[in-house]
């Protein structure tokens, strides 16, 4: 390993190790660095949005100097759209009309693009649920089962038709269903635990350009 | 073709076209079947009447348009109820349409914020999107003030004078985050890092990912999606869409059931013709 990411090596075990640090000690100096490290991170992430919309905003003129077949003029109209919305929520505290167009745009054309493709998603579903939801054998046949329960518990129609469809729909959801949660919550917690362990005795590289898992 | 694979092999659009028609119906003809309230909404809403005055409670609304007819009504339920009682609101968001659907609902709830004369800045602030997501909600809850500079609306942080009360979560009394996500870095930061009584509403899909911290007590309760909406709406008294998408949430329920089961009488006499 070269001098350069030995370097960055030794940075990344002190950030974790402060960060870890602080979680558990109730030391000024810990505390006060930890806190500046969060700083750092809130600010780089920020800087982040900014590099994201240069490297979309390249990618896209690229295609409209190539002219690329079946590509440009979608390019253009997504350039078109970044830099209408930037113009006016950059603009919108002072000038009205500005605050009046990005309100549009976000809360006519946003909201309603966004819940409306989110929304078809329900057609797949019950495409899926009527071809799908079939029980050939026993564990397919336990999947419907706690599926219907838990469908009829969320919907008021549900108790109308039977009193018993949230009790068992909140066994279903008590019992077997966190017991399932909770071996998956614990596995993620040991995973992340392996990882940061990894990560504070150097030997995760991933992040200093020695590849996945050093 | 006899009827019964006509019926298996059936065009998806037919199935769409049932599904657009249970929507639909109890849009123009409503039924308003009574909502059962359950334990999670009452522990929430018991929590937040119980709450002293002058309370800082910090609001985390974050999650995308996509979902906002599922989120709007419990967010705004929530906050609604917020505003009638004496306590300070913060909200912040974790993701860049947070602040946008955080002002969706302050609209919604304009008629509370007039009737109690909250005034912004000193009842209630919008801090916007700070990016980062787990450091930043470790940042929230270690540095409050120096996470952000100004407001959602660029007004400075040092002109806002709730803010010049909150510091960090010691000054804060209790937290809702709204989350399409999972639990597990909230409980870390929320719980664990902040020392905060937190409550969610989560969309349902995300319920069963919950539950386990509600019951260890990392999480004071949380309230699912739409219906959990509906049901706040109903304790509070204040009916808005949450109760009133109910009937849709019931019929289109029944059909998805209806059709999982006429799907699976399809499947058995075909099986059994193929046995025979």
């Amino acid at each position: 390993m070269n001098e350069k990411r030995l370097a960055l090596l030794a940075a990344q075990v002190f950030l974790i190790g402060v960060i870890v640090l602080d979680f558990f000690a109730k030391q000024e100096t810990i505390n006060y660095v930890a806190s500046n490290i969060r700083m750092w991170a809130v600010v780089i992430a920020a800087f982040t949005l900014t590099l994201g919309a240069a490297s979309l905003g390249s990618f896209h003129v690229g295609h409209i100097r190539r002219r690329t077949r079946g590509e440009w003029p979608f390019s253009l109209w997504t350039l078109l759209c970044i830099v209408m919305t930037f113009f006016f929520g950059m603009t919108a505290s002072a000038i009205p009309q500005s605050d009046a167009a990005y309100k549009y745009l976000t809360n006519t054309v946003l909201n309603l693009i966004s819940t409306a493709t989110f929304g078809i998603t329900g057609f797949y579903m019950f495409s899926l649920a009527y071809r799908s939801f079939v029980g050939r054998s026993i564990d397919v046949a336990l999947f419907l089962l706690s599926g219907i329960f838990v469908i009829l518990m969320n919907a008021p129609s549900g108790e109308v038709i039977w009193s018993g469809f949230p009790i068992v729909a909140t066994w279903i959801l008590d019992v077997p269903s966190m017991a399932g949660t909770r071996g998956f919550v614990m596995g993620v917690g040991l995973g992340t635990l392996a990882t940061v362990l990894r990560a504070l005795l150097g030997k995760e590289k991933g992040g200093v350009g020695g590849g996945f898992g050093g | 073709m006899g009827l019964v694979e006509k019926m298996i092999k059936i065009d998806s659009r037919w199935l769409w076209l049932v599904l657009l028609l249970a929507f639909v119906i109890p849009v123009l003809n409503p039924i308003g079947l009574p909502i059962r309230i359950s334990n999670e909404t009452h522990v929430l809403y018991d929590h937040i009447r119980a709450l002293p005055e002058g309370s800082v409670v910090a609001f985390d609304v974050t999650y995308p348009y996509a979902y906002l007819t599922e989120m709007e009504p419990a967010v705004t339920a929530v906050t609604a109820h917020l505003f009638t009682l004496p306590v300070k609101v913060v909200f912040w968001s974790l993701t860049v349409e947070g602040p946008l659907v955080t002002m969706v609902t302050l609209e919604k709830v304009k008629a509370e914020i007039e009737k109690y004369g909250k005034k912004y800045g000193e009842d209630y602030v919008v801090l916007g999107y700070v990016p980062g997501e787990e450091t930043a909600m470790a940042a929230l809850m270690t540095d409050t003030q120096h996470v952000v500079s100004s407001d959602y609306f660029g007004n400075s942080i040092d002109t806002l004078p709730l803010m010049t009360k909150v510091r960090n979560s010691r000054d804060m009394r209790f937290l809702i985050c709204v989350s399409v996500l999972q639990a597990d870095e909230k409980v870390r930061q929320y719980f664990l890092k902040g020392g905060l009584t937190w409550a969610a509403i989560v969309t349902t899909g995300w319920i069963p990912g919950y539950r386990p911290f509600v019951e260890a007590k990392q999480i004071l309760t949380a309230l699912g999606g739409l219906r959990g909406g509906a049901e706040y709406e109903t304790l509070t008294g204040r009916i808005a869409r949450g109760a009133a998408y109910m009937d849709v949430m019931s019929s289109t329920h029944l059909t998805t059931v209806a059709a999982a089961i006429v799907a699976n009488i399809l499947f058995l006499y075909q099986r059994g013709r193929s046995k025979r």
